[in-house]
């Protein structure tokens, strides 16, 4: 029974998981991280709890695999760091390939974000979940959430008008030329 | 405002991302593979946990540790009987009785509690039926579980009638060991007159100094009622008794006072009467703490 489950919800939820971690991770390389989530809620599907929603549930496993990942690598990317600057480029391309060119100022913003503001922007703004479940994912309360959200969009605008981008009234994003000092 | 309802739009057109099918297939193989590992680890799981409950339940059932829990499942492995007489009703017979009408019965009409003496205390048996088989006849009352497990209550003598019934004799019954159903037997001159069934409920809540008289069960829940602690050994104008959940919560805290004490007949110690008004606010499992000491987990 939880066997059949998982692939079901494998079917039902892959796209939000995959999506996610492609958001969170900034990078397209998330075929083992999205794995790996379902291996691990199967393992813990004793311990899934009715009330809350599958999908929420597996991007918060989703989310802590990527959290512990990080955690271990974190020595070595400080070394790597150091020692090339490869690694930015790479991200660009990534960047690149992740949003599209009419959404690359947009995209580039959200990663401009603090972690925090990022997380909550991916969760309530692109997959759009509701402020309970991102509350259950972050482990804090819908009011917090609310708030969080709030504030991140506010600081998103700010990146992009430091940037030069502004909403026009067709609501587009669109560069407004730098005036000359 | 408007600018930030543009934004939250866009950020909902962002690109939504699915692995390829060729990804997919490898990673529903890989659960299949995970699943079907993880059976063969299920199929062991119950034996080892089988073995491993019945070395702990020999080493309990014989283990000669004398805990209430343990005496439960001491009994659960019991052999059990069935209790096949009817169950005791109340009735009126100049005053409230129980037991089964024309035949026998108990005043007052009184609920029993495991382990007290108080509620069996200053009996009043009444028989009903042919007068020259029952006046001055031996009778005995005993009282046995689903677990055999047998009590002697009361024997004696039967004498003529004060009222409209045809024997009687004052007595009181030894207390009942363990709560649940019993089924009590009177016999005349060792021949079985008749039978019924009673519910006992659980022994009252108790402290090493202090015993609640009240039976939980009995207590009206979400109102202040009334109570009353017995103590032995206590001194003291007044005492804090606190109520507990299960989860180690204080739900109230209360002054009982002293409000009276007796001689007990059986030993001579003076036992200390406190009394005072507590609320449970629901039905479910509660603690007493009573002068700073905790009786076990009871229901009410």
């Amino acid at each position: 029974m939880p066997n059949r489950s998982i692939e079901d919800w494998f079917q039902l939820y892959e796209r939000d998981i995959t999506s996610y971690l492609i958001y969170y991770t900034g990078s397209l390389d998330v075929e083992d991280v999205v794995q790996e989530t379902f291996i691990v809620a199967m393992k813990k599907m004793s311990r899934f709890n009715e009330q809350s929603h599958p999908k929420t549930w597996l991007i918060s496993i989703a989310r802590n695999i990527v959290i512990d990942t990080h955690r271990r690598r974190k020595v070595w990317e400080r070394i790597k760091d150091l020692v090339s600057n490869r690694q930015e480029l790479s991200n660009e391309l990534e960047m690149q390939a992740i949003a599209k060119q009419n959404n690359i100022q947009l995209y580039k913003a959200i990663h401009r974000l603090s972690p925090q503001y990022k997380e909550i922007v991916i969760l309530r703004g692109i997959l759009e979940l509701p402020s309970k479940e991102v509350s259950e994912v972050l482990r804090s309360n819908v009011n917090r959430v609310d708030v969080m959200f709030h504030r991140s969009l506010k600081r998103l605008r700010d990146l992009l008008e430091e940037e030069g981008f502004t909403y026009e009234e067709d609501e587009k994003l669109t560069r407004k030329p730098k005036k000359s000092s | 405002m408007r600018k930030m309802k543009s934004l939250q739009e866009n950020l909902k057109n962002l690109p939504k991302y699915s692995l390829s099918e060729n990804q997919k297939n490898k990673i529903i193989l890989a659960l299949n593979q995970e699943a079907r590992s993880r059976k063969k680890v299920r199929i062991k799981r119950p034996i080892f946990a089988f073995i491993v409950i019945s070395v702990l339940a020999f080493v309990l059932i014989f283990s000669s540790e004398s805990n209430s829990w343990l005496q439960e499942l001491k009994l659960s492995f019991q052999p059990q009987i069935e209790l096949n007489a009817t169950e005791a009703k109340a009735f009126k017979n100049s005053h409230d009785i129980i037991g089964i009408e024309g035949k026998v019965g108990i005043f007052p009409n009184v609920q029993f509690v495991a382990e007290d003496a108080r509620r069996g205390a200053k009996l009043m048996l009444y028989f009903w039926g042919d007068p020259s088989k029952l006046i001055n006849k031996k009778y005995r009352v005993e009282a046995v579980n689903r677990y055999n497990e047998k009590i002697n209550l009361s024997e004696g003598i039967l004498y003529s009638p004060l009222k409209a019934e045809d024997a009687h004799t004052l007595t009181s019954f030894s207390p009942f060991s363990v709560e649940g159903k019993w089924q009590l037997s009177f016999f005349i001159e060792e021949q079985l007159f008749e039978e019924f069934t009673v519910d006992i409920l659980p022994p009252f809540p108790k402290t090493d100094h202090y015993t609640l008289v009240d039976s939980p069960t009995e207590i009206k829940v979400d109102k202040e009622v009334e109570i009353n602690i017995e103590s032995f050994a206590a001194s003291k104008k007044e005492i804090t008794v606190q109520l507990v959940d299960k989860r180690g919560n204080v739900v109230a805290n209360e002054e009982f006072v002293l409000t009276d004490y007796y001689i007990n007949a059986s030993d001579s110690n003076t036992i200390q009467i406190y009394s005072g008004k507590i609320k449970f606010p629901e039905r479910g499992t509660w603690r007493l703490i009573i002068d700073g000491e905790k009786t076990k987990p009871f229901k009410n």
